[in-house]
């Protein structure tokens, strides 16, 4: 064995990072592209590399099955890799054995080609690297975090070593060749410190001997201040909880997010963290907050998000998801851990309920509002229509945006705005259009980086935008409060209360309801569910009133004995009618 | 109340001081009776004085506009540290019209322009382009909400409009229409200009002001006469 051969297992370790680095850092469309590019790149680099080394191959059949093993197997055992990072084992069972396969097959043939002696061992190496594809993962993943943290300066650092690598696999290749018995490999005294240092430098950053490293990077101060315990997040859809968790993931903080479904959307929605599938079984609201213990046992210091409690209550029903959030917060404030749970999709009577837990409950923005009130705020109505156009662009319905679309909005803005004010007119206009782009740039830079407490105190955005009746979507803060920004129209508990009315009381119900409205002095949009209660006696009095009359007396006699179902219907739909 | 002089002789005499400040003013009169001229003239002469003012055209491009009163002996450097010309005629051009919210855009400019540079003087030429760009379904109620937001804009505005040349004859007590979809009952002030047959073959232009809410004005027709400016003067038969 020669002396740089002493550098081999680190070496190829290094080129198998390069690859999955690529592909976790790009993740996403445009993935396979950047797979399919540095593959194809370190192929051509080997190749060149280890060209001089051909004529030793004495032209056999066997020593070409052995080159080609050597050039496929570090792509293959790459794929390998990121199959096992991608959850293929789990997910996409026969793939991951076919890569792990396929890539075990040629350096199998070239050991038996060979013969059994070390030079052999080392052809199939797909086994014995198995330690080096560990520590591949950790490096891997410590430099995708860092390339979506903040710290700009370690992402480009991040960059420029896996620039290295790439740079450096020729040589490294040739070194391989020469250590199984090729020589004339070139460049390899000059790759071989360097890659060397790399090594040094990636296993001082990302130990790879355990798997928890990514995940505690450093005990980094949460971002947002968050107290350790229950987070009730009450917003339309779970935006600004997506944006909580993505700032706790990029801080490099253990992040678990229960989700109802592990699409793509959601992976990008909450950037590193780790989705967990809420099981839509009878009680999954249990199986999440065991879940939730015993990640938080061997993680203390970790963050979850159940994006979606309606999901919990629709399978567990809503007591026993109050008794499994109560729970929730006792664990989480004892373990030092922060819980956010969204209450999006919950009515507002199931909201009431939850909000009497012992948690801390927000009130939030909704964020494509906000978004709508700050650029109109500097554009007036013009604002609208820029967001259609990049909504539009990014080939989504406005109510999609999320908070992590600010950044291209942003862009997109400076773009139009200084395209717009450059056409029609003379410095001044220019001059004015570039204020009003700074003044919204920093106005969404303000608001996407907002902590809970900032936004709990408010004033949101909106409450200074008044209601656009042209288009009748934005609606100020306060409407907010009432239950608009909640997707919940005008009448949307005289719905329910006429729909009770109707199942409990059957063909007579709706015009008993009406009657009882007019007694009342209420118009349906105005109910509320406080007012069930009243509603209910009136309609009580009302049906003992009329049983005076002879003429109604049958059916109102069958309504009396079914009022107790209507008190149960009320119940149903505005929450407990004793709250 | 503030009112703000015009600077053209005679004009300020018969408003009673000048505009109020912060109304919207109608200019209205048939082609050729030079209502651009009168407009760009008022702001410009204001301008000249160190009130801000912007000049927003849709028909006419900034070149041809400022050539125009180049010629006229308004000079566009002299009054350029205080006046600008806002050229959405030029942005007609590059964006498709069906698509555009112009009097969206218009708001945006004008609204932008008036934090950064705190113009005081606002002239929007012409708003019968304004109508035609905006498709507007409802244009009384656009019309009522585009005025609104020029009096909250906090400046002074001159609205020019378009009268076809026989309506403008045909202004009578049975027709009193200064406007295709009486816009004239929103606006604070109505200034009319017509042309009016003298002799056997020539024509002179007059000026009415039919409407300036706040001000003792006078109501009857005057001579307008462009002589190295404006000049307002009696109608001598």
């Amino acid at each position: 064995m020669t002396f740089h051969s002493i550098f081999l297992a680190p070496l190829v370790f290094m080129q198998v990072a390069a690859l999955i680095w690529a592909a976790v850092a790009l993740k996403g469309a445009r993935l396979k592209t950047v797979f399919i590019l540095f593959g194809v790149c370190l192929l051509v680099a080997n190749l060149v590399a280890a060209l001089p080394g051909w004529p030793d191959l004495g032209g056999s059949w066997v020593g070409a099955l052995g080159y080609i093993a050597l050039l496929a197997v570090h792509p293959l055992a790459a794929g390998c890799v990121l199959a096992v990072l991608r959850d293929y084992w789990g997910r996409r069972r026969t793939l991951f054995i076919s890569l792990a396969v396929v890539s075990m097959l040629p350096a199998m043939a070239t050991g038996i080609a060979l013969g059994w002696g070390p030079d052999a061992v080392y052809a199939t190496y797909p086994v014995s690297i198995i330690p080096a594809m560990w520590l591949a993962f950790a490096l891997a993943e410590s430099i995708a975090t860092w390339l979506h943290s903040s710290l700009k300066g370690e992402a480009a650092f991040a960059c420029i070593v896996g620039m290295i690598l790439l740079i450096v696999s020729g040589p490294v290749y040739s070194l391989e060749l020469e250590s199984v018995g090729w020589e004339h490999a070139l460049g390899v005294i000059p790759a071989a410190p360097l890659a060397f240092a790399a090594f040094l430098w990636s296993a001082w950053k990302a130990n790879p001997l355990t798997f928890k490293r990514p995940l505690v990077i450093a005990n980094a101060h949460p971002p947002d201040g968050l107290q350790a315990g229950l987070h009730l997040l009450d917003e339309a859809r779970p935006k600004y909880a997506a944006e909580l968790v993505k700032r706790r993931a990029r801080a490099g903080m253990p992040t678990w997010v229960f989700v109802r479904s592990e699409s793509e959307d959601a992976k990008h929605r909450y950037g590193n963290a780790q989705l967990l599938k809420i099981p839509s079984s009878q009680h999954c609201a249990l199986k999440v907050v065991k879940t939730i213990m015993l990640i938080s046992r061997e993680y203390p210091q970790s963050v979850f998000l159940i994006e979606d409690l309606s999901c919990l209550v629709c399978n567990s029903g809503l007591m026993e998801s109050l008794e499994a959030m109560k729970a929730v917060s006792n664990h989480s404030r004892m373990n030092h851990c922060v819980t956010l749970a969204s209450l999006s999709c919950l009515t507002r009577a199931e909201v009431r309920e939850f909000a009497g837990l012992p948690a801390y409950y927000w009130k939030l923005p909704v964020v494509e509002e906000e978004i709508a009130a700050i650029l109109h705020m500097e554009l007036g109505p013009a604002s609208h229509h820029m967001l259609r156009i990049f909504c539009n662009s990014k080939k989504m319905r406005m109510e999609d945006m999320m908070m992590y679309h600010i950044l291209d909005l942003q862009e997109f803005l400076k773009r139009i705005l200084t395209s717009l004010s450059r056409n029609p007119g003379d410095s001044k206009v220019l001059d004015s259009g570039l204020s009003q782009v700074g003044a919204i740039v920093s106005k969404l830079d303000r608001f996407r980086s907002i902590t809970l407490d900032d936004l709990a105190k408010g004033p949101w955005p909106s409450a200074s935008v008044t209601r656009r009746d042209k288009h009748g979507w934005l609606v100020k803060a306060t409407d907010f409060g009432f239950g608009t920004g909640l997707g919940e129209n005008a009448s949307h508990y005289g719905g329910r209360a006429r729909g009770a009315f109707e199942e409990a009381l059957g063909e007579g119900g709706r015009a008993l309801y009406e009657q009882t409205l007019q007694i009342m002095g209420l118009d349906e949009k105005d109910i509320e569910p406080e007012d069930f209660p009243a509603l209910y006696k009136t309609t009580e009095e009302l049906l003992k009133l009329l049983e005076s009359h002879e003429s109604a007396l049958r059916k109102v006699d069958k309504m009396l004995e079914r009022s107790s179902e209507l008190k149960e219907w009320l119940e149903v739909v505005g929450g407990s009618m004793n709250g | 109340m503030d009112k703000i002089r015009t600077y053209q002789e005679g004009l300020d005499e018969i408003l009673g001081g000048g505009i109020p400040a912060g109304q919207v003013v109608l200019i209205v009169g048939a082609p050729g009776t030079m209502k651009s001229s009168l407009s760009y003239a008022i702001i410009h002469e204001n301008a000249l004085r160190g009130l801000p003012g912007i000049y927003v055209s849709l028909e006419q491009h900034a070149s041809s506009l400022l050539y125009q009163m180049n010629r006229l002996g308004y000079d566009e450097k002299a009054s350029a540290e205080y006046l600008s010309v806002l050229d959405l005629a030029a942005l007609r051009t590059k964006v498709k019209e069906s698509e555009t919210p112009w009097i969206d855009f218009f708001k945006m400019y004008a609204s932008g322009l008036r934090k950064k540079f705190g113009f005081r003087f606002l002239v929007l030429d012409s708003l019968d382009a304004l109508e035609i760009l905006a498709h507007t379904r409802n244009h009384r109620k656009d019309i009522f909400e585009l005025f609104s937001w020029l009096r909250e804009l906090d400046c002074t505005s001159l609205v020019i409009g378009e009268l076809a040349s026989s309506s403008s004859d045909a202004v009578t007590l049975e027709h009193p229409g200064f406007s295709r979809h009486r816009e004239d009952y929103l606006a604070d002030g109505i200034i009319h200009l017509k042309l009016e047959k003298q002799g056997e073959f020539g024509m002179q232009r007059r000026l009415r002001i039919v409407k300036m809410r706040g001000t003792n004005h006078s109501t009857s027709y005057h001579a307008i006469i462009f002589d190295k400016g404006f000049r307002v003067t009696q109608v001598v038969s």
